[in-house]
């Protein structure tokens, strides 16, 4: 962390994560070096079980790293979760289901004692920020499986963190939902300024939604590829057609099968 | 510390964590009970409480071997009691509940009824019962009956309310109404009645020994423990209480190891 | 950084399902469940007099349902109406039950957090529990009665203890579902363990602590009853049971009275507890009212 001019939105150096159980030990994480600037948007691609959540758990302080280092925005995570400079999108919208739409967002405001006035005037912008505005008093099996996951990321917004750290959050939606819900997450995105670590296993959709992407291997979990993505932003509908994005998809492929022939 | 301990132990060694019992399971419990006995029989000899009003484990235990052929033969006439009162209750309760089934208002007033019906209190009808039977061993049956019967029904309406793809296929292959009970429907309802067995059966246990306490047959564990109780015989009273638990966790391991041989089939039983 | 501005992506408006006036819903619902059980209490006792028809048993092993009924109108010895009699003595039990149901849900729930919470007390005492839940009441009883006499305090002890187990593993089962991920979304917000108890644990449990409830309610009525029976009680459901199973002989009707005086407590008791659940989880709650 020390000696950088600039402070970097997330930043791990050889980062190592060893689980050890009954069944023996599982290297999860190994020498993983990573860097996003703030406001970055990075993307994590992988095969399943290559630590990728891992990684995004040691950032959100929900796993404790067995060597290396790691900061969020220049703090340990657990001063940044302190602090609440980062969001966390889960993998299921993880809503509570006895709350309304609008409380669900309030959950995070209400830990950290925000009055109530407050915290609903918040929610209700982040509400309308996702273009949920209008189901504020529904509860959350009123709401199909995107608008749940939508909730999630008002939530996620709530404390306005200036990182945002999403666990596949859209893997469990069909394709025709996911790519709406890609274009609205650029759209948030373009009019927030925070940095985005995004895992995820479909490879258009990294390539769609990053400026960055680190391809891992599994077992041990390492980072065997950066790519830039130079899609100019903002993005749409339109850049799926642009040939470059082809090929960059054509990249990232090249690169997880090269990162599994290395794992095998 | 916490989500590592459970995300990781489902990782590597999920195969065969089912046939390793830890330690814990087995060790803590008998821990804290010998903690709680070793501080009832302290708290007794300690501070001079008389047999009459609460006896030391150690005291209770040698009664209960010495007295140990006639409490088994005891507990042997409750549970043959118990049990004939579950048969037949369950017998009423899965029949009724098939007969039903199709009828919606009725299986759902029936429902609602039986769920009330558990409320019922036992000791307030066990004297009705023995208007019907006498002060007999029938009339403990019967009350076991009546308090299983609509958890029973209860569970086996649910067993029988399922509808999946089987339906279709079954219906796809045409079978007869034969093969559609015994393939599908009964197996399917399985897991149901088993589940009431679970709760029954336990249950079963107690409304026999409270119903013998007022009466029945005279060589039964609530009939010996009313009448140790008048003689004010403390001792004799809780060595029938040893063996009433002892009793009750032996019906409910083996409902539980009927249960897993049942269901072997069965998703959630994998792994138990 | 480029960034998109506000109106190129469009705004998605994904459909949701009409929800429809769930008030009046349920409150239709709830009405047509009070008709059938109506129609069922009817039709029970036209079972009775069939089978008194059928059978051809006497009045005094089966009452018909309107002797029953009219005994209720009926003066004691001691010149008091026979229905308000029974409500007196009902009375008595019910407040025991009530108390006895209190005490046991509060040290139930504590019980129960803290086996969920802490997975030494919950190995250790889980298992114990549900032992201590075969030990015939009754059997003890005579005991109590010993140490604390016939009054109010053996009766709260008695109810206490039935009403405490089924509120314990109901609390501690439903703490333990809580799924993983919402533990972990409260623990990246920085909660405090009250505070995911307050906001999280108790709000994932109730509909199961409600369930747990129900039990014990019941229990609770049971084991005012049982409290009342032997020992030289004054009054309550128990006592009335026991004298009139005594004088079944020159008064059938009186023992049917109480019987099911007895049973309608039961269900108030339930009931109560499930419209109290009804209200609290709205559309969480388990079954219907009735």
């Amino acid at each position: 962390m020390a000696g950088e001019s600039e402070t970097l939105g997330l930043h791990a150096a050889k980062l190592g994560k060893r689980f050890s159980s009954k069944g023996g030990d599982v290297q999860a994480l190994e020498e993983v070096d990573l860097e996003v600037k703030q406001g970055g948007f990075m993307s994590i691609i992988g095969p399943s079980g290559c630590g990728k959540s891992t990684l995004l758990r040691a950032f959100s302080d929900l796993v404790e790293p067995s060597t290396g280092e790691i900061s969020v925005n220049g703090k340990m995570p657990a001063e940044a979760r302190a602090a609440r400079e980062f969001g966390v999108v889960f993998q299921s919208p993880n809503l509570l289901p006895w709350r309304t739409v609008l409380r669900n967002v309030t959950l995070p405001l209400q830990v950290m004692g925000v009055d109530r006035p407050t915290r609903n005037q918040t929610a209700l912008e982040m509400l309308e920020l996702v273009g949920l505005g209008s189901f504020a008093r529904h509860h959350p099996w009123q709401l199909s499986g995107g608008m749940q996951q939508r909730v999630a990321i008002a939530r996620a917004l709530s404390t306005n963190p200036s990182v945002l750290l999403m666990d596949e959050p859209f893997g469990a939606l069909d394709e025709i939902t996911r790519d709406r819900l890609n274009l609205e997450l650029m759209r948030i995105w373009g009019q927030l300024s925070a940095t985005i670590l995004f895992i995820t296993h479909s490879i258009t959709e990294a390539v769609f939604l990053s400026s960055q992407i680190a391809v891992m291997s599994s077992r041990p979990g390492r980072i065997t590829e950066l790519i830039d993505v130079n899609l100019p932003y903002p993005r749409n509908t339109e850049t799926r057609d642009m040939p470059e994005f082809y090929e960059l998809v054509i990249e990232v492929r090249r690169a997880l099968v090269e990162a599994s022939a290395v794992a095998s | 510390m916490t989500t590592e301990g459970v995300t990781l132990a489902e990782e590597p060694d999920s195969k065969d964590s089912g046939k390793r019992l830890p330690i814990g399971v087995v060790l803590t419990p008998t821990i804290f009970f010998a903690a709680f006995l070793a501080i009832w029989e302290l708290a007794v000899r300690l501070g001079d409480v008389q047999v009459l009003m609460l006896p030391a484990p150690s005291v209770i235990w040698s009664r209960f071997i010495k007295d140990f052929g006639l409490l088994v033969e005891l507990a042997v006439n409750t549970g043959t009691e118990a049990g004939k009162g579950v048969l037949i209750g369950s017998f009423i309760a899965i029949g009724l509940a098939g007969l039903v089934h199709g009828i919606g208002w009725l299986n759902q007033g029936l429902l609602s009824y039986s769920s009330t019906v558990k409320a019922l209190p036992v000791v307030a009808l066990y004297p009705v019962m023995t208007i019907f039977f006498g002060v007999t061993s029938k009339a403990v049956v019967a009350m076991v009956a009546v308090g299983v019967a609509p958890i029973m029904f209860t569970f086996a309406s649910r067993g029988f309310s399922g509808t999946s793809e089987h339906d279709d296929l079954m219906r796809s292959i045409s079978a007869n109404w034969r093969i559609r009970m015994t393939a599908l429907v009964l197996p399917r309802a399985l897991p149901y009645v088993m589940a009431g067995l679970r709760t029954a059966v336990p249950l079963s246990i107690i409304i026999s020994i409270i119903s013998e306490y007022f009466g029945g047959s005279v060589s039964t564990l609530g009939a010996y423990i009313r009448r140790e109780s008048t003689m004010l015989h403390t001792v004799q009273v809780w060595s029938a209480i040893v063996m009433a638990c002892l009793l009750g966790v032996l019906v409910f391991v083996a409902v539980s190891l009927l249960d897993r041989y049942f269901l072997r089939w069965h998703s959630s039983r994998r792994e138990t | 950084m480029s960034k998109t501005d506000l109106g190129s992506s469009p705004v998605l408006s994904e459909e949701s399902e009409d929800i429809s006036n769930p008030i009046g819903e349920r409150l239709r619902a709830g009405i047509r469940q009070i008709l059938v059980a109506i129609f069922l209490l009817v039709i029970a006792a036209a079972l009775w007099e069939l089978a008194k028809f059928v059978t051809g048993t006497g009045d005094r092993t089966m009452p018909h349902v309107w002797d029953i009924l009219a005994f209720l109108g009926s003066t004691t010895s001691q010149n008091e109406n026979y229905t308000w009699f029974l409500v007196k003595n009902a009375w008595s039990t019910a407040k025991a039950s009530l108390v006895g149901l209190l005490v046991g849900t509060v040290f139930g729930l504590t019980t129960g957090i803290s086996i969920a919470r802490s997975k030494f007390v919950g190995n250790g005492l889980m298992p114990l529990i549900v032992a201590a839940q075969a030990v015939p009441i009754v059997a003890i009883a005579p005991a109590l009665v010993l140490w604390l006499g016939t009054g109010g305090v053996t009766k709260t002890v008695i109810t206490t203890y039935l009403t405490f187990f089924p509120v314990t593993v109901a609390t501690a089962r439903g703490i333990q579902s809580v799924p993983q991920e919402s533990h972990e979304l409260l623990q990246t917000y920085g909660a405090s363990k009250r505070t995911s108890l307050r906001l999280l644990e108790i709000p994932f449990a109730s509909p199961l602590i409600f369930v747990g409830l129900e039990t014990a309610a019941a229990f609770s009525v049971v084991g005012a009853i049982v409290a009342e029976l032997p020992f030289g009680s004054k009054e309550g459901l128990g006592v009335v049971i026991l004298t009139s199973w005594q004088f079944y002989i020159t008064e059938p009707r009186a023992l049917y009275c109480v019987a099911l005086t007895s049973c309608v407590l039961g269900a108030i008791f339930v009931l109560s507890v499930r419209l109290v659940a009804y209200f609290a989880l709205g559309p969480r709650s388990q079954g219907e009212v009735l």
